[in-house]
């Protein structure tokens, strides 16, 4: 097995760090990085527990070999706040709306939320659904997360700005 | 995954030569999805993976000069979806790729890597079959295209020669006026796999004569394939609707489809035939035109998803997506209970810093493997580990002969942790191996070799019942049970027999005018939870052992892994970790006992992570029923008599299914008063998985039974369905129960009519094809189980709630924050929560069965009286007045209409420290004191179970008589909580069953063959997505208050999958005239039941 030296950037940060070439990337986060808000939920890029941003693209951390982030910018839910008091729209909107009942699809489903208002800042309810799609939950029926995505938005279930 | 090394060349000369040089020992790897799934699954183990990820000359998308298209290999799907050069070029091309799995896919995976791997079941290769596509390629003897018609020779095999590697897609410039469309029928889920696709380019000419057509089919054959009879049949014709469908039906002769949880091979050839008719159909009469819908034409990236034939999402113009409503009947003085509240502790779950089961370490732990059996039914000979043991890195290697041997269960004791001379599934624990790595322990495992001699073994519940049945438990009768809900039957297979015998069943059918009978069936599924199971455990120099777990009920854990041990209760330690689902399937003993056993021998702690294939045959299912059903009636409706068989089946073990026994036992009659009943329920072994709790216990299974059977008795009257239900069902008060208990507070018939008018029951039009459907539910919390709570005041005035129970996601301990804060007159934030472990916590029974907060919120509530009480009786010393005298307000205890005359709780507390009673601890416990046991032989007792939940499910349904598909227009779901102590978790509790009711009722089975899962990732077992959720109004109903309640609150976990299944059953029915007696409604089965089971001779519309 080739080991492979890697330097990329996590969560803003230069990092370094050597890996076989089978590690995949939710691997390298979880077990070598110990960032463990990245989850493994079904390990073949069905459920979206993983879900990552790389170069600002949605992706599936447990379907990435960890070679591929090399020279790339990885951010991890662990990322997306500065800190526990400066949440972003989408973490608050998820507390305050039901947005998630257990929490382990969470890190996964506010990432791709995350990547969704990146390209479309104003979406309606069936681009949301459409866009989340790929991300699993088994705890809410998926109403307030649509709700949650809604409202970080300030959009209603039409897109329309300022309504919801 | 193999050991291999990686390669990353930046120019194609040298990705060649690589491949040349490691010959079959190299794979090239583009985006990586496709070759890290085969990697992962062990189908591809090269020694060498060529990656083209810096081949930049291989990226871009790009118009040809003669106005065709060239797609890079290296372009993603994603970056083909958004071009403006491919919408541009064909805006059907832009649109399948937008259809290929989900985003995070598509921004992964390559239109060259997409290729060449071949894959039937993949969009884009049967529209470029469709289009005429060419590939370009390169290799050592140089650049080459090859037709897309020659490209795929065989089931993931192209016809590349060595060294090859695909350099970009090329697309022939399109006549003007050719129409394309690519057609994905997916009636699973919105992310599953085409059950079959087609795709079509059309050239119409004058008249709509078919100058050209080429059709390509994706998922119908080992290849994708071109449906070329139908293009030959077509070419120069007129395109009529009858020589369209006379030609598409020849497409049954172009594929080959492959059987599998989409569909058998009979019914893609069929959907083939349809969906190609349609589409030609679709594209003469433009009836696919998109840009013509308005609600998709906002952006381009609504258009590119939505799709109104497939019904992907439905979205109804001026539809809401969800109706939250809440019918109070009073308003109440509480100040903190009532409040829609979101969690104060939702910060470290929105940030990734919650710790749950899967993220927990210890310093210096090994890692853990279970070795399973491979056999559904056998002893075993021998088990030689000498290899495993001896492999570098391996600390340990225990099996079933040198562990205890102590049985486990819920009720039923029968479940050893390690098999010991006896396997009796697939799957089971044989051994277990403790390594320093995963890697290592799995590859150890490997090296298990388990001699078996095969037993005969026995997979239908029905079978398992026969005399000459090979027995599963020959000791059955020495097994210990609980005796109150579960009564074996040693001698046979039967774990369990529960009856219910009440008044004179034979006299009820005679004296009623209609009789309705019926057999009804369901399926095992799985409570995939996204988070596994993990545990790890280590033993301290005493001889104790802790055990870090994400269980929903650590006691339950603390007494199995004691009674597996053979050790005290108080050697066991749990503590839990949190909970990425459980919704039951994390409820029992599963690694908890083998990581023990592993950190014992090899003297280090040991965790234990399942994946998710192991989720599928190292865990537990639900158990399938088989209901035979049968209801007399008098003409004006009234239920006289309930006759019925439920047969279980339990699996190799009972786990917690004894308990579903006695409860879908129980709920046969429904929440109806019928007085001649005769119902026997046996839980039955057979050698696959143990079945165990899932959210419904029992009821979801039962209700789809007994609800549809009460629909049957009003078509044969001619009664309404709605007026049936409210003619028999439980009063407000004093109707008597299956069990012969007396009712109250039953919110069942406001549920109903809530229910009704929201679906717009009384005014609901009659179309074909389109139905609608409503069901009653009810269900109970299983009693004798405990809770009890511990209210400390600290030193800061802060209070501290403390208890064993584990809050999964249901939002228990905001819902028992609430109660405390209200109870003892504080505001909320003033209560800290605290789940301890089982050293610290008193006993709980655990987060299952909806009991939590109706059995937790008792004990929280005098917790907190108790803590109020000592708290106002310390500060009445202090300030010299009678505690009488005294209330709380703003965290003070102050004297009534005396305001300035008070005291902060942090001044009680220390002053109790040093000059009164001590630290203010209150205590409070609910146990159920009057609870009778029921009568064995006549299942009659005045209280069989204390809480019971009641609510009403409705639906409106469209069916699509071709294909089977059933899609869901509407859902209503209205439950009688009680009183919602926290509304925004209630509302999350019925809309997380709902969707669970809706995998139960439309697609989610776990599929076996000779005890053997078939179906065992996500991939495969499908469970609902954002966008398969109807639109849905949810009814919160109050005014009902459980008089035991705490606030009036019954549990209400569970109550939204019970009817929804039912209530589509009915819905079907309504539409089509026909009885549903299986589940799930795959669109096969529905077809099969619609049709006959002729396929061949599916009626047209």
């Amino acid at each position: 097995m080739s080991e492979h030296h890697l330097r990329f950037s996590l969560n803003g940060v230069e990092r370094e760090a050597k890996v076989p070439a089978d590690r995949s990337l939710v691997e390298l986060l979880r077990d070598d990085l110990g960032l463990t808000g990245t989850k493994e939920g079904c390990g073949i890029g069905v459920c979206g527990a993983c879900s990552v941003l790389i170069d600002g693209q949605l992706l599936s951390g447990c379907l990435i070999p960890a070679v591929y982030v090399d020279g790339h910018e990885i951010t991890t839910i662990e990322g997306l706040a500065p800190d526990v008091d400066h949440l972003t729209a989408l973490q608050e909107a998820f507390i305050r709306h039901g947005g998630f009942q257990c929490g382990a699809c969470t890190p996964g489903q506010i990432i791709a939320a995350t990547a969704l208002l990146e390209e479309y800042p104003h979406p309606n309810a069936v681009e949301i659904k459409q866009w989340m799609m790929g991300n699993l939950c088994r705890c809410t029926g998926y109403y307030k997360i649509i709700d949650s995505i809604l409202a970080a938005a300030g959009t209603d279930s039409w897109g329309r700005v300022g309504e919801g | 995954m193999s050991s291999f090394d990686y390669h990353a060349p930046v120019s194609l000369p040298e990705v060649v030569e690589l491949l040349q040089s490691y010959g079959s020992d190299a794979h090239l790897m583009a985006g990586g999805t496709l070759m890290m799934l085969m990697l992962k699954n062990g189908l591809m183990q090269p020694a060498h993976i060529v990656s083209l990820r810096h081949i930049r000359d291989l990226e871009g998308i790009r118009p040809t000069t003669n106005g065709g298209l060239e797609i890079r290999a290296l372009a993603t799907h994603r970056q083909a979806e958004m071009s403006e050069d491919v919408r541009a070029y064909c805006p059907a091309l832009a649109e399948t790729f937008a259809r290929v799995a989900t985003i995070r896919i598509r921004n992964q995976g390559t239109v060259g890597g997409n290729l060449a791997h071949a894959d039937p079941a993949q969009d884009p290769p049967a529209m470029f079959l469709a289009l005429g596509a060419e590939v370009a390629v390169t290799g050592p003897e140089g650049d080459r295209t090859i037709s897309i018609d020659d490209l795929f020779i065989d089931y993931l095999e192209t016809s590349l020669r060595d060294a090859e590697v695909i350099t970009a897609v090329r697309l022939p410039p399109l006549h003007p006026g050719t129409q394309a469309t690519y057609l994905k029928f997916v009636p699973r889920t919105a992310d599953d796999y085409a059950t079959v696709s087609i795709a079509a380019v059309l050239r119409l000419g004058a008249a709509n004569t078919c100058e050209d057509l080429r059709i390509g089919l994706g998922s119908l054959g080992p290849v994708p394939l071109r449906g070329r009879s139908v293009e030959d049949a077509l070419r120069g014709q007129e395109l009529t609707p009858a020589r369209i469908r006379e030609a598409a039906a020849l497409v049954r002769s172009d594929v080959d489809p492959l059987a599998d949880g989409r569909g058998s091979v009979r019914y893609k050839r069929e959907m083939a035939f349809v969906w190609t008719e349609r589409v030609i159909q679709g594209l003469v009469v433009g009836a696919t035109d998109r840009r013509s819908r308005p609600h998709e034409s906002r952006t381009a990236h609504s258009e590119t998803r939505y799709d109104p034939m497939v019904g992907e999402v439905r979205l109804e113009g001026g539809d809401p997506i969800v109706v939250r409503r809440q019918m109070t009947s009073s308003r109440s003085t509480n100040t903190v209970v009532g409040k829609r509240t979101p969690p104060s502790g939702g910060v470290m779950y929105v940030t990734g810093r919650a710790v749950f089961g899967i993220d927990f370490e210890l310093p210096g732990m090994l890692r853990g493997k279970i070795v399973r059996s491979t056999v559904p039914h056998a002893r075993i000979v021998a088990i030689d580990t000498a290899d495993a043991t001896s492999l570098p890195g391996v600390m340990a290697v225990i099996t079933g002969r040198d562990s205890p041997h102590g049985l486990t269960g819920a009720r039923l004791k029968d479940e050893p942790i390690f098999a010991g001379d006896r396997v009796r599934y697939v799957g089971e624990p044989v051994c277990a191996i403790a390594a320093v790595d995963e890697r290592t322990a799995a590859a150890a495992a490997q090296l298990v070799r388990i001699e078996y001699e095969d037993l005969i073994p026995v997979f239908e519940a029905s079978e398992a019942l026969g005399r000459t049945a090979p027995l599963l438990h020959e000791n059955l009768g020495s097994y210990t049970f609980r005796p109150y809900d579960c009564h074996p039957v040693p001698g046979t297979n039967i774990a369990s027999h529960i009856k219910i015998r009440k008044g004179d069943v034979t006299a009820g059918f005679r004296a009623a005018d209609v009789i309705v009978e019926e057999t009804y069936r369901t399926q095992a599924t799985h409570a995939m939870y996204i988070e596994p199971h993990a545990s790890v455990a280590q033993w301290d120099a005493s001889g104790k052992v802790s055990i870090w777990t994400n269980t929903q009920a650590p006691f339950i854990v603390r007494s199995g892994v004691a009674t597996a041990l053979g050790i005290p209760v108080s050697r066991v330690r749990v503590i839990p970790l949190l909970v990425g689902g459980g919704f039951g399937g994390k409820a029992q003993l599963k690694l908890e006992g083998v990581c023990a056993l592993l950190a014992r021998a090899a003297g280090r702690p040991v965790g234990i992570r399942l994946d998710r294939a192991e989720e599928f045959t190292g865990t537990s299912v639900s158990p399938p029923f088989t209901i035979r059903i049968k209801t007399g009636a008098r003409n004006d409706g009234t239920f006289l008599a309930c006759e019925a068989d439920l047969v279980i089946d339990n699996g190799a073990y009972s786990e917690a299914v004894d308990g579903v026994c006695w409860e879908a036992t129980i709920g046969a009659a429904g929440p109806y008063s019928i007085p001649h009943q005769k119902i026997d329920g046996r839980l039955v072994y057979t050698n696959k998985l143990p079945t165990g709790p899932l959210r419904g216990f029992g009821w979801p299974q039962i209700t789809w039974a007994l609800e549809q059977n009460v629909d049957a008795i009003a078509v044969r009257l001619g009664i309404d369905p709605l007026e049936i239900r409210l003619r028999n069902a439980f009063e407000e008060d004093g109707s008597i129960s299956s069990t012969g208990a007396l009712m109250h507070a039953v919110g069942l018939k406001a549920s109903l009519r809530a229910a009704a008018d929201a679906i717009g029951w009384s005014s609901r039009e009659r179309r074909p094809n389109h139905g609608f459907g409503i069901a009653a539910l009810t269900k109970l919390s299983v009693p004798f189980i405990p809770s009890s709570s511990i209210i400390k005041i600290n030193e800061d005035g802060r209070v501290q709630l403390i208890s064993g129970a584990t809050d999964i996601g249901q939002g228990s301990n905001l819902t028992m924050a609430q109660i405390a804060a209200e109870e003892i007159g504080v505001e909320l934030d003033q209560i800290d929560v605290v789940v301890a472990d089982t050293d610290t916590a008193p006993y709980d029974g655990g987060a299952i069965s909806s009991r939590l907060t109706f059995f937790l919120g008792n004990a929280v509530r005098a917790a907190a009286a108790d803590a109020r009480s000592q708290l106002l009786a310390t500060a009445a010393e202090m300030l010299e007045v009678a505690s009488d005298d005294l209330d709380v307000h703003g965290g003070r205890a102050s004297v009534i209409g005396v305001p300035d005359r008070s005291l902060a709780f942090r001044e009680i507390v220390l002053y109790s420290h040093m000059r009164g009673g001590g630290p203010i601890i209150g205590r409070g416990s609910y146990v159920d004191r009057d609870v009778v046991p029921m009568d064995p032989q006549t299942g009659q007792s005045s209280r069989a179970a204390t809480d019971f939940t009641y609510g009403a499910q409705a639906v409106e349904i469209e069916v699509d008589p071709r294909t089977g598909q059933v899609t869901i227009l509407r859902v209503v779901s209205a439950h009688d909580c009680g009183f919602a102590i926290n509304p925004l978790a209630v509302e999350g509790q019925i809309e997380g069953g709902l969707s669970m009711g809706l995998g139960f009722a439309l697609m989610e089975e776990v599929l076996s063959e000779d005890g053997r899962v078939l179906n065992p990732s996500m991939g495969e077992y499908k469970i609902p997505t954002i966008a398969d959720m109807p639109p849905l109004t949810s009814i919160i109903v109050e005014g009902f208050p459980h008089p035991d309640g705490p606030f009036g609150a019954k549990g209400v976990g569970e109550a939204s999958i019970i009817g929804i299944a039912a209530a589509i059953g009915n819905a079907l029915s309504d539409a089509t005239g026909r009885r549903f007696t299986e589940l799930p409604l795959s669109p096969e089965r529905v077809l099969t039941v619609i049709n006959g089971v002729q396929l061949d001779a599916v009626a047209d519309p």
